[in-house]
């Protein structure tokens, strides 16, 4: 039987994106220059987006816990091998964006 | 011409109107006949807005086939979802989604489906289920429909997926989080309004013809010009900026054409100074 992973403690879970959401907040801003009218019918037109509205400290937490809920190559050595062999050592990508 | 040649899948092409680029309904009622799906892009590859979809979804649905339509992610910040006017499946290409264009990839695809049992099982890709533990009910996640996977079906699997398409996946859903959707409508707008702003501009221009087609469009339009297209690219890599990517090739019948884009990280002086190459060059 499997069990779902933490990133804490036994009752902690960490909650949906959908959850964490908060009307009026955003996580960043759209530069725009041109303010130029576009021809879009309003036929054509969407009325609602159902996405979450979220700050960018509660997106970098919720994906930051998600990554501690598994063993991967950024929590240790990582002896397995098919995909994850295709990622360069952490020091050359470094290295390669000087 | 696409990959169902493996699948020995027949793929007739619908005629559209030379002035609109809007599909010929008459001409697709009269191809109905045993067809097993059809599909549009919603905007086109021609960058045009397709206006009547709903007629499209109502034939489609009335020959007993399939309506499946390819999107770009980022249009339907403003456009309205193809699930909306009757789309059975919808596909798109996710790398607008936070990806960056690396030369080709990697990057991800999109692929939805009404949720219904019949199309969940014949669908490609993971299928991860939201369900509760047995001890305790707390809340878990879990691959479901398993039965279609490579570690069970083998060769007949209709599911064979890699883990870097998962981590392309992971960043669209960061980018969309921190988007949320205000972002995502500003992001559609500014494609648009970019795009409206060049066409306007470039349509000024003496010897070139855009948008070509006479409809709405998103951030895609073709341009044609008096003279060779492949000149004028080369004038505007001199400048170092890219042209549209010519359509002589693939659309010899648009003549001297190319397919331009705009996103929202052009900037009004990037527009600008395009147009002033073009214009230079056409004058």
């Amino acid at each position: 039987m499997s069990r779902q992973a933490r990133w804490g403690g036994e009752e902690v879970l960490e909650p949906l994106l959908f959850e964490l959401g908060r009307e009026g907040r955003r996580g960043s801003f759209v530069r725009r220059e041109v303010e130029e009218r576009f021809e879009i019918p309003e036929k054509r037109r969407r009325r609602e987006l159902n996405l979450p509205e979220l700050s960018e400290p509660t997106v970098v937490r919720h994906f930051t816990r998600l990554s501690q809920m598994n063993f991967g190559v950024d929590s240790g050595f990582y002896p397995l091998g098919s995909c994850t062999m295709k990622y360069n050592p952490k020091i050359c990508e470094e290295v390669a964006a000087w | 011409k696409n990959y169902g040649w493996g699948k020995g899948v027949e793929v007739l092409k619908v005629e559209q109107d030379g002035k609109s680029g809007q599909l010929d309904l008459d001409d697709l009622k009269k191809k109905m006949d045993g067809v097993a799906g059809v599909y549009i892009e919603n905007p086109s590859y021609l960058g045009f807005l397709e206006t009547q979809v709903e007629e499209i979804s109502e034939i489609v649905h009335g020959a007993k086939a399939l309506f499946v339509v390819g999107v770009n992610p980022i249009s339907l910040g403003i456009l309205r979802p193809p699930g909306d006017y009757g789309a059975d499946i919808v596909v798109g290409e996710g790398q607008p989604l936070g990806n960056p264009v690396g030369f080709g990839g990697p990057t991800l695809g999109i692929f939805a489906c009404r949720g219904e049992m019949e199309f969940l099982r014949a669908m490609p890709g993971r299928v991860i289920g939201m369900t509760e533990t047995v001890e305790g009910g707390t809340r878990g996640f879990v691959m479901v429909l398993q039965t279609r996977e490579q570690h069970i079906r083998r060769e007949r699997a209709t599911s064979n997926i890699c883990s870097n398409e998962a981590l392309c996946a992971i960043a669209a859903a960061v980018y969309l989080s921190l988007l949320g959707p205000s972002g995502l409508r500003e992001v559609a707008e500014a494609c648009a309004s970019n795009a409206a702003y060049l066409m306007r501009r470039l349509s000024k221009v003496d010897g070139i013809e855009a948008p070509v087609f006479k409809a709405p469009h998103f951030n895609e339009f073709v341009m044609r010009c008096d003279g060779s297209i492949l000149e004028l690219n080369r004038r505007l890599l001199e400048k170092r900026i890219h042209g549209g990517k010519p359509l002589i090739e693939e659309f010899p019948e648009l003549g001297e054409a190319a397919l331009l884009s705009t996103t929202e990280v052009h900037r009004k002086e990037d527009l600008d100074r395009m147009v002033a190459v073009i214009e230079e060059v056409m004058g």
